[in-house]
């Protein structure tokens, strides 16, 4: 299951092995936000790299692409309860939530400049959620 | 094994382009991202979909009750009254599209979207 609103270069295969290994109800692909601001690295005072936007370090974040077991059914109840409210809590307290940890190319499309930001990366040909052929 | 998208979204901070469509709709490269979703999932031989709908289903409903026409070349004959498709390029998918609401964010499209005996 994910939300139809971002894409990534999602080793999916490798996450429903990750998934079947370890035998609790849910799977989470965890992504590290894409920074905003490219970084300055420095050597001293020079700078010694002008980088592109990385996929920034802070922290690790819901990316979708989950893994669901039948019984995560009966931890949501209702039609109007946010999964990520109570359901997805409630397995994490009952350790039931493992994260699969993807490192690689990953973009919501939120904004009307991460909207831009995908349509220029597919014109460049340089779209890396592209892991298809045509 | 199906994947379920959740489609349902209202998207407003993309209110430009949301205003017409629903955001899964919203077009990269001339295409929604939602098709672009499931290419990753296809890529991995997933290839049984669920979708979950909400804001402007229809929209979605009709992208892909129409997508032999969006992809291929046409001949109409209005005369006749008749479609012919010249190529079939078409993927292998099997699309399931649920009604899953206007305010169904994300718990209750899944429970609707993935029935006991289902791994989503």
């Amino acid at each position: 299951m994910t939300y139809g609103d971002g894409v990534g270069d999602v080793n999916i295969t490798a996450l429903l092995k990750f998934h079947r290994s370890h035998g609790k109800l849910a799977t989470v692909t965890a992504v590290r936000p894409p920074a905003r601001f490219g970084a300055l690295q420095f050597d001293g005072d020079r700078v010694c790299g002008f980088n592109e936007k990385p996929q920034a370090g802070e922290g690790w974040i819901n990316g979708g692409f989950f893994v669901f077991e039948p019984g995560v059914f009966d931890y949501i109840r209702g039609d109007d309860m946010p999964l990520e409210a109570e359901p997805l809590m409630r397995l994490s307290q009952e350790g039931q939530l493992m994260a699969y940890r993807h490192e690689g190319f990953w973009q919501p499309m939120d904004t009307l400049r991460e909207k831009q930001l995908l349509e220029q990366y597919w014109q460049q040909g340089k779209a890396p959620w592209k892991i298809w052929n045509d | 094994m199906k994947a379920i998208i959740l489609a349902g979204g209202l998207g407003t901070r993309l209110s430009e382009e949301t205003l017409v469509s629903p955001k899964p709709m919203v077009e990269i490269g001339g295409r929604p991202i939602l098709w672009h979703i499931m290419n990753i999932y296809a890529a991995h031989d997933i290839r049984d979909f669920v979708i979950a709908c909400g804001y402007k289903s229809e929209i979605i409903k009709e992208y892909f009750r129409s997508f032999l026409y969006h992809d291929n070349d046409l001949t109409i004959d209005l005369g006749r009254g008749t479609v012919s498709v010249h190529e079939n390029r078409v993927p292998d998918w099997r699309v399931m599209l649920l009604e899953t609401g206007l305010h169904t964010q994300t718990g209750g499209g899944k429970s609707k979207a993935m029935s006991p005996g289902d791994r989503g």
